[in-house]
């Protein structure tokens, strides 16, 4: 095993590098366009219903087969890649900070406007430090899929660590496999210690529990 | 002065206010009161304009309020509601500065307001100003809801049922704190409860509201003494005032002397003694006449024992 990996140390660390860059890409653009889009449908609740249960379909698509059409359109690109994953890692995002808008109690809004804030105020002093919790546990979950779901780059010959883990399979070499999938594990444990650190500094003490 | 002329609000037809007429004075300490769903919170809120009245205007000083600056009207307009008040992602201190922020102060002068508000509750900054509304005890929180709607020293505010979700022993510290801060900055103060003997504690005048309409206005003694009607009697009966006539003493009760000077049959009581200690002190069933004297010993009127006892029991 030893040998194996000191065979493959340089190639295994490209791979995870390659693997860590489509994770924060991908869930780096999801992040931005789950916000923006959960804070716009949480203003237009009627829109918000068809909208969530349009994107409840969208989801169900494997990704093996969503990424194959969109190979088809921009074909074997680290784009199509970060494409499919981008639009993957949104949905976690989305509807949760999406439910976290939705879940601000109408009282703290009375209250502010009875204050004398106005809507802006309003949105970025109380509903998104309020909304902040479920945007992060979005953000979690999202992270966490991606990890996993970015060995699909390797299936449009687009390295990551899917890389070793496809050839393991084809060639039957156990080796390969552990060792794509273990980096796997690791990386999704420490992206979850990096967004619970990043939930503890900006989300208010006022909202954490404990 | 705030004025309610002929007000209404309707939803979908249906109308829950029914034409308020309502005239507050500057430094006066109203209360509204009156069964569930009659309307006293949308009345209230109808003067920051979280509601806007279907008919009737409000005019503040001389002015329809509904010209005038939203913002400005709404800053100079402290409003305090029931329970989940206070913003739980902000610090005490970050709360009391809701409004200076939007009335963008200079921090130094915000946090001297914010050290002078607490000091004015007994929490000092120090020990409560970074700390967060869960951190608080409910009285602690709903005191620093008050101070919040204190913080630019506005010449109104509006609370609604306050003090609604606290211990009646917490309750009655927090009325008596915001009772002495209302007369000593001779703040005007709409208020909402529910609860009369709140209403008798803290109003100068009582406004009873049912089904979208005022019943009666009037001091709380008199509205005591002097049900306008049915619904108002009830009301006041139901909540168990008899146990309260603290405020009524025996010159409320007298009328004219019948002539009779005082005799066997008859008690003689000063003008400013309280009916509830009368009751203690004599038995009363061994009289037929209170005679009523000022403080230099003039007879002035007499009480006799059978309508004491109506009216006891009226409050009962
Ligand atoms: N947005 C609304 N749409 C329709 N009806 C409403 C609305 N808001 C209030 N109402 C109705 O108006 C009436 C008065 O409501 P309001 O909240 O002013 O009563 P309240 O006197 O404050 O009652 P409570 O003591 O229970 O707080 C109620 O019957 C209520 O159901
Ligand atoms: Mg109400």
């Amino acid at each position: 095993m030893q040998e194996f990996i000191d065979k493959y140390l340089s190639k295994l660390l490209t791979a995870i590098a390659q693997h860590i860059g489509y994770v924060l890409v991908s869930v780096g653009a999801a992040v931005i366009i789950g916000f923006l889009l959960a804070a716009l449908l949480s203003r237009g609740r009627k829109a918000a219903g068809f909208v969530m249960s349009l994107i409840g379909v969208f989801q169900s698509i494997p990704g093996i087969v969503f990424i194959g059409l969109l190979m088809l359109k921009f074909g074997m690109t680290p784009f199509t890649v970060i494409l499919a994953l981008s639009i993957y890692a949104v949905f976690p995002i989305l509807k949760n900070t999406y439910q976290g808008f939705i879940d601000v109690d109408r009282n703290y809004i009375e209250v502010a406007e009875g204050c004398g804030m106005n809507p802006k105020q309003i949105f970025f002093r109380v509903e998104v430090p309020l909304a902040l919790p479920a945007f992060f546990s979005g953000v979690r979950m999202s992270c966490i899929y991606t990890v996993s779901w970015a060995i699909l780059a390797a299936m449009i010959g687009q390295g990551g660590l899917g890389e070793f883990i496809y050839r393991g399979i084809d060639a039957n070499v156990k080796e390969y496999i552990v060792i794509g999938s273990i980096p796997i594990a690791i990386l999704a444990v420490l992206f979850r210690f990096g967004i619970d650190w990043l939930e503890k500094k900006f989300v208010s003490k006022g909202l954490q529990s404990g | 002065m705030i004025e309610y002329r002929n007000v209404k609000k309707s939803y979908g037809g249906k109308q829950i206010i029914k034409g308020v007429d309502l005239t507050v004075e500057k430094g006066e300490f109203v209360v509204l009161i009156g069964p569930s769903g009659c309307g006293k919170t949308t009345t209230l809120k109808m003067l920051n304009r979280l509601i806007e009245p279907s008919e009737g205007s409000i005019w503040i000083n001389g002015a329809d309020h509904r010209e005038m600056d939203l913002v400005k009207l709404r800053t100079s307009i402290g409003y305090v509601i029931q329970q989940i008040g206070l913003f739980p992602n902000m610090t005490v201190e970050e709360n009391i500065a809701v409004v200076p922020r939007i009335m963008k102060w200079e921090k130094k002068k915000t946090l001297d307001r914010v050290k002078e508000l607490l000091n004015m509750v007994n929490m000092p900054y120090n020990e409560y100003g970074r700390k967060y509304p869960k951190q608080l005890s409910g009285g602690q929180q709903q005191r620093i809801g008050v101070l919040r709607a204190l913080a630019v020293n506005p010449p109104v505010i509006l609370m609604d049922e306050p003090f609604g979700a606290l211990d009646p022993i917490t309750r009655e510290i927090l009325q008596s704190e915001v009772k002495k801060i209302q007369r000593e900055l001779k703040i005007t103060i709409l208020f909402v409860t529910h609860d009369m003997q709140e209403a008798m504690k803290m109003a100068d005048r009582i406004v009873f509201m049912d089904q979208g309409r005022v019943l009666q206005q009037a001091p709380p003694k008199e509205m005591l003494l002097h049900p306008a009607n049915e619904t108002v009697a009830r009301f006041i009966a139901l909540q168990g005032i008899g146990s309260r006539t603290d405020r009524i003493t025996a010159a409320d009760l007298m009328q004219q002397a019948s002539g009779l000077a005082a005799g066997e049959d008859s008690v003689t009581v000063e003008a400013e003694e309280e009916v509830k200690e009368i009751c203690q002190k004599y038995d009363l069933s061994k009289y037929r006449r209170i005679c009523v004297k000022d403080s230099q010993g003039l007879l002035i009127g007499e009480i006799t024992v059978g309508s004491l006892l109506e009216h006891l029991t009226e409050w009962m």
